[in-house]
């Protein structure tokens, strides 16, 4: 499986981003990642049924919004921005975080493989 | 099912409650705990933010300084590392933050006229040594955090006045005209922290418009790039002196949606024109010039309304003997040389 990964902002301002496979990394790089995957799916599951209540069963899914985790800061100025995409279970999973809200093991993730 | 989410600013998330939390742990999924700490934590925070902002009168706060060390962890105000009034500690760091935070809030104070961050004595707050090797220096609504830099490429960003004075300033342009955080308006939030920033560093050096580099976070460099500086307020497109050219004209104004469409790359262009008229009226001078338009800015506002503001300011302050009769002509002619006024 592929992911990509991409990061941008914070007071430098700069935007790097890399493609990795999935096999290649640590256990517990996995584990997060997996994690991740998992809790947006469960969020995209959840909003697609909450969709459905409001339109109706016969209406088709609306997958037009991000699996939305956890809330930043909205105030927050020059925070690093964290996205990523990757496949679970065949579902096309797109995940993004700034330092206000990104698990700290995903930040330290990221700055192992993005290069500055 | 296949999502066909194209994220326009790609930082757009919302909280997880934690009963769903609790119910997906039930269900085996591995949910660390100090991702729904750290929700309540914002969550609590936000409450506060939103009740300081509000209209009712605030109790006149001290400015105290609080610098804590993160421990290289992600959690904020975890160990106190120094107070206002205290001595220093064996931790340049902390010192370094008590230290320059201290210089930045006196600068308002006493060259602008603004108490603190919110006018009304708010206090300053400081993390150091935020995780571990951290490229970056922000401001999250509330305090200020500083990473230690991987050393390879970046370092000493709590050392670097002019970046506490643009994280600072960014809590100040939160208190005035709130500028939204993305395309020009965004732009022109990181423009004003940039400015401040400059302007900090000028003045505690006791340097000039002519005497000044100009540049921004060049401590914070290690050598191993071309650039000298993270941005240059004088030479923002020259790559020579910075890490990644911006634009230093509206002709190449940057028009994609990477850094919420350009916050960090477009403020290359009212940078510039803020370095233009300095060059004829005095940086402090352009500084108070300034600093009285973001007052009257509002948070959609673009480049354009910042040449209308800075007119009718100037106007007044003209009149006032704040700055030169010819303030509106250094006005003019260095928003036609980026480009803003046409």
């Amino acid at each position: 499986m592929k992911i990509n990964i991409k990061q941008e902002g914070g007071f430098i301002g700069m935007a790097s981003k890399a493609k990795l496979d999935f096999k290649n990394l640590t256990e517990d790089e996995q584990k997060t990642l997996t994690a991740i995957a998992e809790e947006a799916v469960a969020k995209m599951a959840e909003k697609s049924a909450e969709k459905t209540m409001e339109r109706g069963i016969d209406a088709p899914m609306d997958t037009a919004q991000p699996p939305l985790l956890r809330a930043p800061m909205p105030a927050a100025r020059d925070t690093f921005c964290y996205s990523l995409s990757m496949k679970k279970d065949g579902k096309k999973v797109d995940v993004a975080f700034d330092d206000t809200n990104a698990p700290p093991e995903l930040v330290a993730f990221f700055q192992k493989y993005i290069q500055m | 099912m296949k999502s066909t989410y194209q994220p326009k600013y790609p930082c757009r998330c919302c909280f997880i409650p934690e009963i769903v939390v609790n119910e997906l742990k039930k269900e085996g999924y591995d949910i660390e705990m100090p991702n729904v700490q750290m929700d309540k934590a914002i969550r609590m925070r936000r409450s506060s933010l939103m009740f300081m902002n509000s209209a009712l009168p605030r109790e006149l706060g001290t400015s105290s300084r609080q610098v804590f060390d993160s421990q290289n962890t992600g959690s904020t105000r975890l160990k106190a590392a120094r107070k206002e009034g205290s001595v220093a500690v064996t931790d340049a760091d902390a010192n370094a933050a008590y230290d320059n935070g201290g210089l930045v809030r006196d600068y308002f104070k006493t060259v602008l006229g603004w108490n603190s961050i919110d006018d009304n004595g708010l206090d300053l707050i400081f993390n150091v040594h935020y995780m571990v090797k951290y490229n970056n220096a922000f401001w999250d609504g509330e305090q200020m955090t500083f990473g230690d830099g991987d050393g390879v490429n970046f370092q000493n960003f709590v050392r670097a006045l002019d970046v506490t004075g643009h994280e600072l300033t960014h809590g100040v342009v939160q208190y005035t005209a709130n500028l939204e955080y993305k395309g020009q308006s965004g732009a022109l939030n990181e423009h004003f922290a940039d400015v401040f920033g400059s302007c900090v560093k000028q003045w505690v050096a006791k340097e000039t418009e002519k005497t000044a580099n100009w540049l921004m976070g060049e401590i914070c460099l290690t050598g191993r790039f071309k650039g000298k500086a993270i941005r240059s307020m004088k030479a923002p497109a020259d790559v020579a002196v910075v890490l990644a050219a911006q634009p230093d004209h509206m002709s190449k104004l940057f028009k994609g949606t990477a850094d919420n469409g350009g916050v960090h790359i477009n403020s290359g262009i009212p940078n510039r024109a803020f370095y233009l008229v300095s060059m004829d009226i005095g940086t402090q001078t352009a500084a108070k010039l300034w600093f009285e338009t973001l007052k009257t800015l509002k948070p959609t506002s673009k480049f354009s309304d910042l040449y209308k503001a800075l007119t009718k300011v100037a106007k007044k302050l003209i009149t006032a003997k704040t700055v030169p009769a010819t303030t509106q002509i250094s006005i003019d002619k260095a928003f036609k040389t980026v480009g803003i006024l046409k």
